[in-house]
């Protein structure tokens, strides 16, 4: 006869712990499969009707239609420089403008001359515009947009090609002249 | 588009079945567990392929690329079979069926989740598309682009997608990611037939259901908001412990070679599959020398010449490398409680994990070790100790680089971890104590019948 001690020794509570997770688990296994099945017909049924176009702008954001715009005024050879203070919005107009070159001017994480630099340069002032061009020798293929940022005022260096509006801010895209 | 895809994955999955059947390398694995371990062959010898072209300087053209495989496949098809065991789909009874159908309905949910939006993750956009992208476009390795991105990381998923896209005609990030949800149905095809061999459809099935409804597996095998490479990874991890158990019970060179195969594959999927790959060789050393084969070692050099050449060819065509300085010169013991509060947080993170690794710590504890059981443990050890050091030595701030990699390294040694658990689940049902115990239970579930071999 097993005795109240022996019933309640480690290795008998353990296995009971076993048991009792493998349940737990089996249950909230079964409870996922049911709502994720669900899902389907619920949140996850607006993605069903929406066309490409909608979808990528909903997962990236205002920077797709920024894309478009770009995507549509630029040519093959254009380097687009661009100001922005977060890496996504870099990173998903690199990708997206592929084999265009988007180069990420206040990037901090690429150690090369002329990033810091004109990292710099268009940190501490728009006005350097003209510098940050003829240390880089880029041509007037080039563009430069602003995300989020202020309208950049030295109208010499520069032509205004579109502005786009999101909630609280503006972006801007100048043609290199 | 769609139906492109799936042509391309069944060709990849072909690939591997014809290598696998005109070597025979897998002489006793039921069909299931042979296209299981199919996708995965097929994806390095896709990756293999693309790397010598590249070598050889042979332009990536839908023709070039598939015309070789197209006559491989129909002269092994063409060839007279032997017989395969073929997995019977025994009659099922209630709880089997509803077991199943709990897995055909998740399945059907990481589809739909894959299918029904475009590319949405970090990694996605950083490297491994953007550099499929380039490939395709120039339809070689391109040796500038490295010096515009300024990253450097392992070549298969690269050049597996460039594979695709040469395929497809078009760059299109919807659809191939479908290449990564092959990965996760691949998956449970083997840790169904692994199990299948030691245990009941029922109890096969069961394990299937609890790791294919893991909320961080459907993350990654469907959502694609993070990552991309971490759940290969874990079906490479698995696929190469299933070998290296079976080189241990019954040695046999066709499976050395295969393992070799694949280890090298896992090496240059992620870097992270680079510590498993020394680990497996080990252990690989450990069993050539207790079989008195030594001179098999052979197909581990093979193996190690296979993970270098991607790295020479970078050296060799002036490509240049750029690995983001990780690790510092000192190691930040201070950091151990943040980690291991950290891991102890994420164990418990029931909407990612259910109750994978609590289950999992009390089978660590409660488990008759075997040498199936060691084999695991060392691994498991081993990659664990390799991502802790990964931590202490980190130049980031140890909490973010937890927070933003934690689960992902764990979803990695994920399959490991469900499969030690039902081994050991195994053990306490063969002990006739303990089932005596708990009777109810396994009277109702009838969990205790045997396997099929």
């Amino acid at each position: 006869m097993i005795t109240r001690s022996r019933r309640w020794s480690p290795i008998n509570l353990l296995h009971l712990t076993l048991l009792f997770l493998l349940l737990a688990w089996v249950v909230i296994a079964s409870f996922r499969t049911i709502s994720n099945t669900m899902k389907i017909f619920t949140e996850e049924r607006q993605w069903v009707f929406l066309t490409d176009d909608q979808k990528r702008g909903k997962i990236y954001g205002d920077v797709y239609s920024m894309y478009k715009k770009i995507d549509g005024v630029t040519k093959k050879e254009s380097n687009i420089l661009l100001w922005s203070q977060d890496g996504k919005t870099f990173y998903i107009l690199r990708y997206l403008l592929y084999p265009k070159r988007v180069y990420w001017l206040n990037s901090g994480l690429h150690p090369t001359n002329y990033q810091t630099e004109a990292g710099k340069i268009i940190n501490s002032s728009y006005m350097n515009i003209n510098s940050l061009t003829d240390i880089h020798k880029f041509t007037s293929n080039d563009y430069l947009l602003i995300y989020h940022g202020d309208k950049l005022t030295n109208s010499k260096s520069f032509q205004t090609v579109a502005s786009f509006k999101s909630n609280k801010t503006t972006s801007y895209l100048y043609k290199l002249l | 588009m769609i139906i492109s895809m799936l042509l391309i994955i069944a060709l990849i999955d072909l690939m591997g079945l014809c290598l696998i059947k005109q070597f025979n390398l897998m002489p006793n694995s039921t069909i299931l567990g042979r296209i299981s371990f199919a996708y995965g062959a097929g994806i390095g010898l896709v990756y293999f392929q693309m790397f010598i072209y590249a070598i050889l300087k042979i332009s990536y053209d839908p023709l070039v690329i598939v015309v070789p495989w197209l006559i491989f496949i129909i002269f092994v098809i063409l060839k007279p079979n032997k017989k395969i065991n073929l997995n019977r789909l025994s009659h099922l009874d209630r709880v089997s069926s509803i077991l199943l159908i709990g897995i055909l309905l998740t399945v059907c949910f990481v589809l739909f989740e894959a299918l029904i939006r475009p590319l949405s993750a970090w990694d996605a956009w950083v490297t491994w598309f953007l550099a499929a992208k380039d490939y395709f476009l120039i339809h070689a390795i391109d040796p500038y682009l490295n010096s515009y991105t300024f990253f450097s990381v392992q070549p298969v998923p690269i050049l597996v997608l460039t594979f695709v896209f040469t395929l497809l005609g078009q760059v299109n990030d919807q659809v191939s990611l479908l290449i990564y949800t092959s990965f996760y149905i691949s998956l449970l095809l083997m840790l169904y037939s692994s199990l299948r061999k030691i245990a009941s459809v029922k109890f096969s099935l069961l394990f299937v259901f609890l790791f294919a409804t893991l909320g961080d597996v459907i993350r990654h095998a469907g959502r694609y908001d993070v990552g991309y490479i971490d759940l290969p990874l874990g079906y490479f991890f698995f696929a190469c412990f299933l070998l290296l158990k079976q080189l241990n019970e019954r040695f046999s060179s066709k499976t050395l070679i295969l393992l070799n195969f694949l280890l090298a594959v896992t090496a240059l999927v992620k870097s992270d599959g680079l510590p498993y790959f020394l680990i497996s060789q080990l252990i690989i050393l450990y069993i050539l020398k207790r079989e008195k084969k030594l001179k098999l070692v052979f197909y581990t050099g093979l193996s190690f010449l296979l993970v270098v050449s991607w790295p020479l060819f970078l050296t060799f065509n002036h490509i240049p490398q750029f690995t983001f300085n990780l690790f510092s010169d000192h190691l930040s013991i201070k950091s151990i409680p943040i980690i291991v509060e950290r891991i102890f947080v994420e164990a418990l993170n029931i909407q990612r994990w259910n109750l994978l690794w609590p289950t999992f710590i009390v089978c660590i504890i409660v488990a008759k070790y075997t040498k199936t059981l060691k084999m695991i443990a060392f691994i498991l050890a081993s990659q664990f100790i390799f991502y802790c050091f990964d931590y202490i030595a980190t130049t980031m701030d140890v909490g973010d680089h937890i927070n933003g990699s934690l689960d992902r390294v764990l979803l990695q040694i994920t399959p490991l971890a469900t499969y030690f658990i039902s081994i050991t689940i195994i053990q306490l049902i063969k002990d006739k104590l303990f089932t005596k115990k708990y009777s109810m239970i396994f009277r109702k579930l009838n969990l205790n019948e045997k396997g099929n071999s």
